[in-house]
């Protein structure tokens, strides 16, 4: 019996020291996670206009010249009254010029231009359109014009003979 | 029947009985030496209750740093949270590395160097430098750090960061904790870029790895 028992407390001693090691063993859990630092770097979303109508101008043309330089990597946008123009040559030389058409009344052009950082820069021009005097408003002006000028000459005239006839009746003296 | 010698009896229950405790010792082993996620009692293994000795780290995928670079140059500050999630009763340690060797930011051949800064020795970021910062951690000082876009450099002049750790390099420690971490707990990492006009446009970019372990 006493051989049994020490046979008892060998094997918890072992059980014990094994319970030991497996905390000892025991696997920490690992777990990586990875983010991407993405940088940007844009340049600033100026350009340099070389031709745009002044704020407020009024005119009776029927389009308007803009044109301007940006830097690489800005890009140009151009609505009028809400509707996008579709801007030319910027790709080539990031010189745009364009003859953006005019609407009768207000015209508000909004050119904003961006970069890939979402960086954008808005200039507003407010252009006027009107129409130009009908073709029958000037016939009529002509007209009375015309009108005004024969009358007039027709009262020099006059005028010239009763100053002829006045003329020819001085009696003569005896 | 025939008798046996009280001895042999005694013999045989000893064997019988070690072996018996030598099977129940190596059947424990083989439980705890399996991942806690599988299927197993409920129980204190090592410093894990059951189940408890996952881990889950995640970031936010994507920092994006915008710069617009002006004449003396500009700089950007963002951030990234890292959570940590684990029911370890000893809590966790969260590291981060560059995820390789080479730590400059890149753009084909063009690149931004990592800040010469430290773990140890933090520094203000230079032109055209990139660096990592964690408020009160180490030297990098309290902060506040706010998110900043192209701001000029003397606006942060009062933080200092960190060029991150190559692949290859010791990983800095970002966190360690003695407590289980459930709800999540999150570190603020905070990114940096400074930028003149000098930085060719383009998009720089690298990898960071954040690795968190149980302790």
């Amino acid at each position: 019996m006493v051989s049994m028992a020490r046979a008892v407390r060998r094997g918890l001693a072992i059980l014990a020291v094994l319970l030991v090691l497996s905390g000892l063993l025991w696997p920490a859990s690992t777990l990586a996670a990875t983010t991407n630092v993405q940088v940007n770097v844009c340049p600033e979303p100026h350009i340099a206009f070389l031709t745009k109508p002044a704020n407020n101008t009024h005119t009776t043309m029927t389009s308007v010249v803009l044109s301007g330089k940006q830097t690489t990597g800005v890009s140009v946008r151009i609505t009028n009254n809400g509707q996008v123009y579709p801007v030319s040559n910027q790709a080539l030389s990031n010189l745009f010029t364009d003859d953006v058409p005019l609407q009768l009344g207000l015209n508000r052009f909004t050119i904003t231009t961006s970069n890939a950082c979402n960086q954008a820069q808005t200039t507003r021009l407010a252009v006027y359109r009107t129409a130009p005097p009908a073709a029958a408003v000037w016939q009529i002006l002509c007209i009375i014009e015309l009108l005004i000028i024969l009358l007039l000459i027709t009262l020099l005239v006059l005028c010239k003979r009763h100053r002829r006839g006045g003329e020819d009746a001085t009696p003569t003296t005896l | 029947m025939p008798h046996r010698p009280l001895y042999k009896v005694n013999t045989c229950m000893r064997r019988v009985a070690t072996s018996v405790l030598l099977l129940a010792a190596v059947f424990l082993m083989s439980g705890l030496s399996v991942s806690a996620d599988s299927t197993y009692g409920s129980g204190l293994y090592g410093s894990c209750q059951y189940g408890s000795c996952s881990i889950t780290v995640t970031s936010s995928g994507t920092v994006n740093l915008n710069v617009s670079p002006a004449p003396g140059g500009v700089c950007t500050v963002q951030s990234d949270s890292v959570a940590v999630l684990t029911d370890n009763s000893n809590g966790y340690n969260l590291t981060v590395t560059d995820s390789s060797t080479n730590t400059h930011l890149i753009n084909g051949s063009n690149t931004i160097s990592a800040s010469s800064g430290t773990y140890a020795s933090p520094t203000n970021l230079a032109t055209n430098t990139w660096g990592y910062r964690v408020d009160g951690l180490g030297s990098f000082g309290s902060g506040p750090t706010t998110a900043q876009s192209n701001v000029t450099p003397s606006t942060i002049s009062s933080l200092t960061f960190a060029g991150m750790a190559a692949s290859n390099q010791t990983p800095v420690q970002l966190a360690n904790t003695s407590a289980p971490a459930d709800p999540a707990q999150t570190t603020t990492v905070w990114y940096g870029v400074c930028a003149d006009q000098t930085q060719p446009n383009g998009t720089y970019s690298t990898q960071v790895t954040y690795t968190g372990i149980t302790n």
